[in-house]
């Protein structure tokens, strides 16, 4: 599993984000089916990796998007999270895949650390 | 520490405000690796190399087939060892001719350009046509990975199944080259070639297929064809 690593530097790049005196409170990425990335085993070690970072008040959130399936048998276009999922009209397999290997960090979400 | 908030505050009142802020910064999360990917890929055109990067599950008879090809190619061919559990087989490669390099993985479960950007310091490459970089032994986490490579070349044996391309999708997705390996097994296993080349296909319509035996030789001439085209085309 190498989610543990891909959380650190995840972390690391969001960190970076972060404006001097301000606390990273959010991380949001997408995922896409053909990443390579469990969005499953990232989740669940994002805490903990966060808080040996020193970033504990960070979450994850996870944006989890479809591959998109163009069918060759009848020309069906379909979206699915499984490369699995046959074309839902004719049950082919025979099909071109357009997408679906994203693994971008979209957006941070801060909070002041100063007191009023 | 205040308890409300986490500051490092001494207990106070809690009056202040907390204002969220969303910042915008769509980066590809291998965005350090990619840059590096780049950098490799240069250098590999300014050689005039041609890099595989060569992903396969342990078992699956990388290292014979490795052998096969750096018995054909000897000094023509480089690789760069990352897989921990085969690494005395540098040795043999290096018997056949051929130039190797091993990767300190550390534990590892994947290569990264970054790494593979330091072996290339202790690899000459003058008079090398080919350089095989071998991934670390899984389907999974090298796959993300791009390492600067023309192609990405993976190894499915006979005795791991037919039912594994659909499971590795980000793998299969990316190959150039599918290698079907222990070819000479088929009349005593259950694989389906149709089964595994069609499922590959339904993820990637831009790769060849090679069903191949390391151990017996038997169609690693054609694989080598390949590689041959392959290495002239950067000419
Ligand atoms: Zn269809």
């Amino acid at each position: 599993m190498h989610e543990i690593s891909i959380a650190s530097s995840l972390i690391e790049q969001a960190a970076a984000h972060v404006p001097e005196g301000k606390r990273l409170l959010a991380v949001r990425v997408t995922v896409g089916p053909l990443s390579g990335i469990s969005a499953d085993s990232l989740e669940f070690c994002f805490d903990s990796v966060a808080a040996d970072m020193g970033h504990g008040s960070a979450r994850l959130s996870i944006t989890r998007i479809p591959a998109c399936f163009e069918c060759l048998t009848c020309g069906a276009c379909y979206k699915s999270e499984s490369v699995y999922t046959e074309c839902p009209l004719c049950q082919s397999l025979e099909r071109i895949t357009y997408s679906g290997d994203r693994f971008t960090l979209d957006a941070i979400d801060v909070e002041d650390t100063h007191h009023v | 520490m205040c308890n409300d908030c986490g500051c490092l505050e001494p207990g106070h009142d809690h009056p202040h405000s907390h204002e969220t802020t969303t910042l915008a910064v769509h980066q590809d999360v291998l965005a350090k690796n990619n840059t590096f990917a780049e950098r490799n890929r240069g250098f590999f055109k300014a050689k005039g190399v041609f890099v595989v990067n060569l992903i396969s599950s342990p078992g699956s008879g990388k290292t014979a087939l490795l052998e096969a090809l750096a018995h054909h190619y000897g000094p023509a061919m480089a690789v760069i060892e990352g897989d921990i559990q085969t690494s005395r087989d540098a040795d043999r490669v290096i018997r056949s001719g051929s130039r190797a390099y091993q990767i300190e993985t550390l534990g590892a479960c994947h290569l990264d350009a970054h790494a593979v950007h330091h072996a290339l310091d202790h690899l000459d490459l003058s008079g090398c046509r080919l350089l095989i970089i071998e991934n670390v032994g899984n389907l999974v986490c090298p796959s993300a990975y791009d390492l600067g490579e023309h192609e990405k070349m993976a190894i499915l044996s006979l005795p791991e199944g037919d039912d594994k391309i659909l499971k590795y999708p980000a793998l299969f997705s990316r190959v150039g080259t599918l290698i079907i390996n222990k070819i000479d097994l088929q009349p005593y296993l259950d694989f389906s070639v149709d089964t595994a080349v069609s499922e590959c296909r339904s993820l990637n319509r831009s790769f060849e297929t090679f069903l191949l035996s390391a151990r017996t030789g038997e169609g690693v001439d054609s694989l080598i064809r390949h590689l041959d085209l392959r290495i002239q085309a950067l000419r």
